[in-house]
């Protein structure tokens, strides 16, 4: 028995005698948690597939404690509609936010640093709405909010990143996946670009090492990616339903590598073929290699 | 008398003046890239939301994100673009795009890697498409594209509508960048041309260059043309990708003539290959099942650059 296997026993046994009625699902959602690196949940309802997803890895309860203030961050970056499969799903968003709520935490916000009008973009996203309507904190970004942080990475010394941000006690990145121009495709890890301020063009003659240097810096709590939709020419900002696939997937995990390496091979593309997912394994933000994970899978 | 003289050379002069204006299209070199949009509005109901924005190279991220990498290549020179609200349902709009390119091939270029085998054509510039939530065309060195916000559909001549009154404002250019020309062989598939501004077929030695699907006999081929400013300029290119073959693969035919280098050989990447230098020119057939099949096709490329060839 290896120190995490003897912590685990400890603990459930603990808990077992001491709060009978709970031990059950606790036992569940621990090792539901101890045996999944990523779950990738499929259904036809965004809500139950994002929810299915989150179970999967011990429940809500496994990353949002009682008091938390949480950052939820989708991409509202264009001024689309849901089925453009531009920005992330609104019912993907809402069901997350709600989660939360019911996980106890204090406080849910909802921002991104939209590339275009964000009055446009959060309306036409429907993600305002949705996100509002399960008692979210929807707010434009202010750019009096950004303040400069230490990054000391390969790429990036220091960058102004948005302080509700950083200074949230949880943050949840939720990405949709698409094709990007320079990136190949854009997933979880550039979805954090929605949290820098100043000129963020400039990182992209070093977007993999940016990248890598900014997600070692924000390390969100969860990351749920959107594969309700994906868009699979002409991305980021799309325009074309001919463009659009409807996969009806969610997929959830903690290690950034590992969520955009599987996301790459939702357009045919293995991990490998994407520059921040590569500098990202290597640097130790996470794992690409797929074959090494827990992954689990789910039809709702 | 010297008054009414004056006042009939003054009219005459202000005549001349307003014919000169109408008659004339727009000049490339008068026109400003803040002047290529409508603007208070291109139709009753569509009224323009603020006034036009203007991005360059070092502010297009702002835009477009990431995708403004795929512009750069293309000589993207400056973006002008602006919303047209509907004035019965303000989330209704119309985003109107237009990025001014190096030249009329670079314009054709960032087209057509929008442009896809089905799309419904339409009369406007040099060529353009339509979709339900998109318009897309090209003219002289200007490209641009329309998208709907707030629908998913919106009415062809709502677009067209619009298309219209943005082409009126750019110099009427003379069609199609003639270097499509060479492309245009009988078993060319119509509108399948490329023109890749870096790395044809992904290979960097290959600086730019025109690809397009060809049919023969029911065998799809993909043609290519590289045109070097130089016979000499030409040769080190079809040399560089010689060397890539040796080292990557088995089994090549090279017959060499001074005026004219062809290789034939299985290309790791793209299968089997017929690629010949031919004065400046480059001209290939990729994906090549039957070798015989592509000798035609190289044949009737070379006749179309024959005028132009080694010169």
């Amino acid at each position: 028995m290896d120190r995490r296997d003897f912590l685990k026993t400890t603990i459930v046994t603990g808990i077992t005698f001491a709060i009978p009625g709970n031990a059950s699902l606790f036992i569940k959602a621990l090792e539901a948690a101890e045996k999944t690196d990523l779950v990738v949940a499929h259904g036809l309802t965004p809500a139950g597939i994002t929810k299915a997803a989150i179970d999967g890895l011990g429940g809500i309860r496994a990353f949002i404690s009682k008091g938390d203030i949480v950052v939820v961050k989708p991409n509202i970056g264009w001024d689309r509609l849901p089925e453009y499969a531009a920005t992330t799903n609104p019912e993907v968003v809402s069901t997350v936010v709600a989660l939360c709520y019911e996980a106890g935490a204090k406080q849910v916000k909802v921002f991104d640093h939209s590339v275009v009008d964000p009055r446009r973009c959060y309306k036409q996203s429907g993600i305002s709405e949705a996100a509002t309507a399960a008692g979210g904190i929807v707010s434009y970004v202010d750019d009096r909010k950004f303040r400069d942080v230490t990054l000391s990475g390969v790429a990036l010394k220091s960058w102004p990143l948005y302080t509700e941000a950083i200074e949230a006690d949880k943050f949840i990145n939720i990405p949709i996946a698409k094709t990007h121009g320079l990136s190949t495709l854009t997933l979880g890890m550039k979805n954090l670009m929605g949290i820098m301020g100043s000129s963020r063009g400039r990182i992209h003659q070093r977007i993999d090492d940016s990248l890598v240097d900014l997600a070692m810096a924000v390390k969100p709590t969860l990351i749920i990616l959107d594969a309700v939709r994906i868009l699979t020419a002409n991305g980021p900002q799309g325009g074309d339903l001919a463009d659009v696939r409807q996969l009806n997937t969610v997929i959830a995990g903690r290690d950034q590598v590992a969520v955009d390496a599987f996301g790459a091979t939702l357009f045919g593309l293995k991990g490998a073929a994407l520059g921040y997912v590569v500098a990202g394994h290597k640097a130790g933000l996470g794992t690409m290699d797929l074959s090494k994970l827990r992954i689990k899978k789910i039809n709702v | 008398m010297h008054d009414n003289s004056h006042t009939r050379s003054s009219f005459l002069f202000i005549f001349f003046i307003l014919i000169m204006a109408v008659s004339n299209p727009v000049r490339a070199a008068d026109l400003s890239i803040k002047d290529v949009l409508p603007g208070k509005s291109f139709a009753q109901d569509w009224v323009i939301e603020e006034k036009a924005k203007l991005y360059d190279k070092d502010t297009l991220f702002d835009h477009i994100d990431g995708e403004a990498e795929l512009y750069f290549p293309y000589g993207f020179d400056a973006l002008a673009t602006a919303s047209y609200v509907n004035k019965q349902n303000p989330d209704l709009s119309i985003v109107a795009d237009v990025y001014r390119m190096a030249s009329v091939l670079d314009a054709f270029g960032i087209y057509s890697n929008y442009r896809k085998a089905n799309n419904l054509w339409v009369t406007i510039g040099a060529e353009g498409f339509v979709s339900s939530s998109q318009l897309m065309f090209y003219q002289d060195r200007y490209f641009v594209r329309l998208q709907i916000s707030g629908a998913t559909s919106l009415p062809k001549d709502t677009f067209l509508a619009c298309a219209r009154a943005i082409s009126g404002n750019l110099p009427a250019g003379s069609g199609p960048p003639k270097e499509l020309e060479v492309m245009k062989i009988p078993a060319l598939v119509p509108k399948s041309e490329r023109y890749l501004a870096q790395s044809l077929l992904g290979y960097v030695f290959f600086r730019r260059g025109i690809i397009a699907d060809a049919i023969v006999k029911d065998e799809k081929i993909q043609i290519i043309v590289i045109r070097e400013d130089t016979p000499a300029a030409a040769r080190k290119t079809f040399d560089q990708y010689y060397s890539y073959l040796k080292a990557e693969t088995q089994g090549i035919q090279i017959t060499e003539n001074p005026a004219r280098m062809r290789v034939i050989a299985v290309d790791p990447l793209y299968g089997g290959v017929l690629v010949e230098q031919s004065g400046r020119y480059i001209i290939g057939a990729v994906r090549v099942k039957n070798t015989s099949v592509a000798k035609q096709l190289i044949e009737q490329l070379r006749g179309r650059i024959s005028a132009d060839a080694g010169s």
